[in-house]
């Protein structure tokens, strides 16, 4: 199947059991893979789901084919957390499309997910730890630096060391389910047609965008980085504990922070802000919002966008800038 | 057509034809003078005591050129050789490759190469079956043609001194080049025209003339800009250009094809069409046979265990984040690198999603127990890892790899041997 593995995950942590669903059939009655999510979250009701999910294009060569999503239900109101950076990716490489998550764990537990295989790990260890110490762990006890994940800190779900957009309680949901951590390492690929690679090749690139900063941030600035496959570069990296201006790699072990979520940097305070990080505590607290609302600030766009990007994969940010909106680059 | 378009034509079912007397191929036998109907020939590779890494680019490249006949065969496995009709020996531990064999398998590949069947020799492959007079490799005088590339005493190294050179009694063995190196074909058969193609080169045999039952294929022509120099550059230009690079010697009924560079390297198609020419032009000059042999259809339809899937999954983890580790361990006359630990591990991941393998219950044991031997000594490795540690690894490794690599290219399953395999 054209990018897509056509394959979800359904872990039961009251039963610890996993098993391997076909969902081909799903994925082509649908626009995308929010959609996709959205019906995978009514056919598991039953087990209070959390559903995690990718989108057409997510891991493809397709520019900024970066995003996907965590999808669930509090208090019979739908949420969806935006995901980028690389989550999306090395989890639709691990040989699946989506993961849903039932039910809760009697102890606390982790997932460890690569080349079609997932496995429960006890946790117990990782409940005192911060998110950057679960994330040192992880990448440790995998043996392997590339590993991504989804880490639940103190009042939200961070993408890795860097935080994210979860200001919705989506980290509360992962507590809820005695769920630490969701642990990646993608080595699949996903196939592609020749046909589709050429089209792709051809979509506008964009090119690094200007970033809404103090002059004082501004000076921090080691480094500019960028989701996948993506050239818009929206995450600096801000050295605080070292010479911005240096050229090699830092030999202090923390030497600075990216913010997933600029809105961390909205006191101009970047120790803060790291410590925040560290931590996985959103400086927005919990809201209710059905989609965070500042990532809609940081996309610029309606939640309705947002989740036709989420179908594609794509992230709406990109779209708007670079696509000017143009869905007809989507058709393939 | 190229004689690559027609392996893959033949790989998705065409009938395919070359012509022996002129070098083409085709899918209409009318078209050709002298046509030939090619057809999948069964490949035995030693990838016993002595074997390095480089076998594993052999089974990738018939692989992907259709000729998957393939069975993977150790030290301890030397009756199978009467069962291929090419046998396929590469690159590692000419010395080990020697003793591993021993006087058993010299005499099985003796008798092979007399009754009919090429022996395909890269690199420690080649140099295994040329006239010596050291022991164990005396068992294997063969081929009485001597290298070029001897040296009384030793120049000045300038690059990667582990690499470039051994020591044969008093004397040396001296790779002056490593990597890509142009070589120029003869223009008769197999290869039919003169052209230059680009092949690896790493410590492979540099010819001096055959005489005799010999013929000369290909020779060193020039450098390139990858080409590597570990010794000053006016050794190398004494030394390799204009010596046979690619030699033929025939014995008996069959023949040995000897190469100094590694033309089943996967990163070198017009190299590869080379070793691909020698086996289309010998298919048509082979006694046709009237079965596939039986070691190809054994066991039951079966999907690999999730138990083995992780332990791969995991070992190829780990295999790749040290692949940048600075260390290197000597076993026997060979250095190996943490590099060439995740080539072992790759060639089971990236063909362990395959729905359906033909495997004995027994094969399947063999394969967990022997890789989890390999991941409990890979979770520990350094530089300062013991040789012998990293010997055990690599040895677990290719264990786990023959018995999985002959499942994986197995056509079926016990009593169904098919007639329909052979034209």
């Amino acid at each position: 199947m054209e990018f897509w593995n056509g394959r979800c995950l359904l872990v039961d942590l009251k039963e610890h059991k996993v098993e391997d669903l076909e969902v081909e059939g799903l994925i082509s009655s649908v626009r995308g893979g929010y959609d996709a999510g959205n019906e995978l979250m009514k056919e598991h009701s039953d087990g209070e789901p959390l559903v995690i999910g990718t989108g057409i294009y997510t891991a493809s060569f397709f520019p900024s084919g970066c995003m996907g999503f965590v999808l669930w239900k509090r208090n019979g109101k739908n949420f969806c957390l935006p995901l980028n950076w690389f989550f999306p990716v090395e989890f639709k490489l691990t040989g699946f499309d989506f993961l849903v998550i039932k039910h809760s764990s009697p102890s606390p537990v982790r997932l460890w997910i690569r080349d079609g295989i997932c496995d429960i790990l006890p946790a117990e260890n990782l409940m005192g730890k911060d998110v950057w110490e679960t994330m040192d762990f992880l990448k440790d006890d995998h043996g392997d630096e590339k590993v991504q994940a989804l880490i639940a800190g103190n009042n939200s779900l961070s993408q890795g060391y860097w935080g994210g957009f979860d200001s919705n309680g989506c980290g509360e949901e992962f507590r809820k389910k005695n769920l630490k951590a969701v642990c990646v390492r993608g080595m699949g690929s996903i196939s592609i047609s020749e046909e589709s690679f050429k089209k792709m090749l051809k979509v506008p690139r964009g090119k690094e965008i200007e970033l809404n900063l103090s002059d004082e941030m501004k000076k921090l600035i080691h480094r500019r980085n960028a989701c996948f496959n993506c050239g818009l570069n929206c995450y600096p990296f801000f050295m605080i504990e070292d010479d911005p201006k240096i050229l090699k790699e830092s030999e202090k072990k923390e030497p600075g922070f990216i913010s997933l979520d600029p809105v961390y940097l909205k006191d101009g305070n970047p120790k803060v802000a790291m410590e925040m990080l560290r931590k996985g505590s959103h400086p927005e607290g919990l809201k209710d919002d059905e989609i965070p609302s500042s990532f809609l600030k940081f996309a610029g766009v309606e939640a309705s966008l947002v989740k036709e990007c989420l179908n594609f994969g794509v992230c709406p940010l990109f779209f708007m800038k670079v696509l000017n909106g143009d869905k007809s680059h989507f058709n393939f | 057509m190229d004689v690559l378009s027609a392996m893959m034509r033949m790989r998705e079912g065409e009938r395919v034809f070359m012509d022996e007397t002129l070098g083409i191929f085709s899918t209409d036998a009318d078209a050709l003078q002298s046509p030939v109907e090619l057809r999948i020939p069964s490949i035995g590779i030693y990838t016993g005591k002595g074997a390095s890494h480089s076998w594993l680019w052999a089974v990738d490249t018939f692989e992907k050129y259709g000729l998957d006949l393939i069975f993977p065969f150790s030290e301890k496995e030397v009756n199978f050789i009467p069962h291929f009709e090419f046998l396929f020996v590469a690159g590692g531990d000419t010395f080990a490759l020697a003793d591993g064999l021993g006087k058993d398998g010299a005499e099985k590949i003796k008798k092979f190469v007399k009754e009919g069947g090429i022996y395909l020799g890269s690199c420690a492959g080649a140099y295994l079956v040329l006239y010596t007079s050291r022991a164990p490799l005396n068992l294997f005088n063969f081929v009485p043609v001597q290298i070029a590339n001897f040296e009384r005493e030793l120049p000045p190294v300038r690059a990667m001194r582990e690499k470039a050179f051994n020591r044969y009694a008093c004397c040396f063995i001296i790779h002056p080049v490593r990597d890509e190196v142009l070589i120029e074909t003869s223009p008769f058969p197999p290869f039919f025209s003169k052209e230059k193609i680009s092949a690896p080169i790493f410590g492979g045999p540099v010819f001096k003339e055959p005489e005799g039952r010999g013929r000369v294929l290909a020779r060193f022509s020039s450098f390139t800009e990858r080409t590597v120099f570990l010794f000053d550059r006016e050794i190398a230009e004494r030394v390799l250009p204009g010596k046979p690079a690619v030699i033929e010697w025939r014995m008996g009924d069959g023949a040995f094809y000897l190469f100094g560079p590694h033309l089943e390297h996967p990163s070198f198609k017009f190299a590869n069409s080379l070793l691909l020419k020698i086996i289309a032009y010998n298919i048509g000059k082979m006694r046709k046979r009237n079965s596939l042999s039986d070691i190809f259809f054994k066991g039951v339809p079966l999907k690999l265990p999730d138990s083995i899937r992780r332990l791969v999954s995991d070992m190829f983890m780990k295999a790749i984040s040290i692949g940048d580790m600075k260390a290197f361990w000597r076993i026997g006359e060979k250095y190996y690198m943490p590099e060439h630990i995740p080539v072992f591990v790759r060639a089971i991941h990236k063909r362990m999603f395959k729905k359906r393998i033909f495997i004995e219950k027994e094969e399947m044991e063999i394969i967990e127990e022997s890789l989890k031997v390999s991941k409990e000594i890979l979770s520990e490795i350094s530089p300062s890892t013991p040789e012998e540690k990293v010997e055990a690894l690599i040895s677990s490794l290719k264990d786990a790899l023959r018995i999985f690599l002959r499942a994986y290219f197995r056509r079926g399953e016990y009593g169904a041997l098919k007639l329909s395999q052979v034209s």
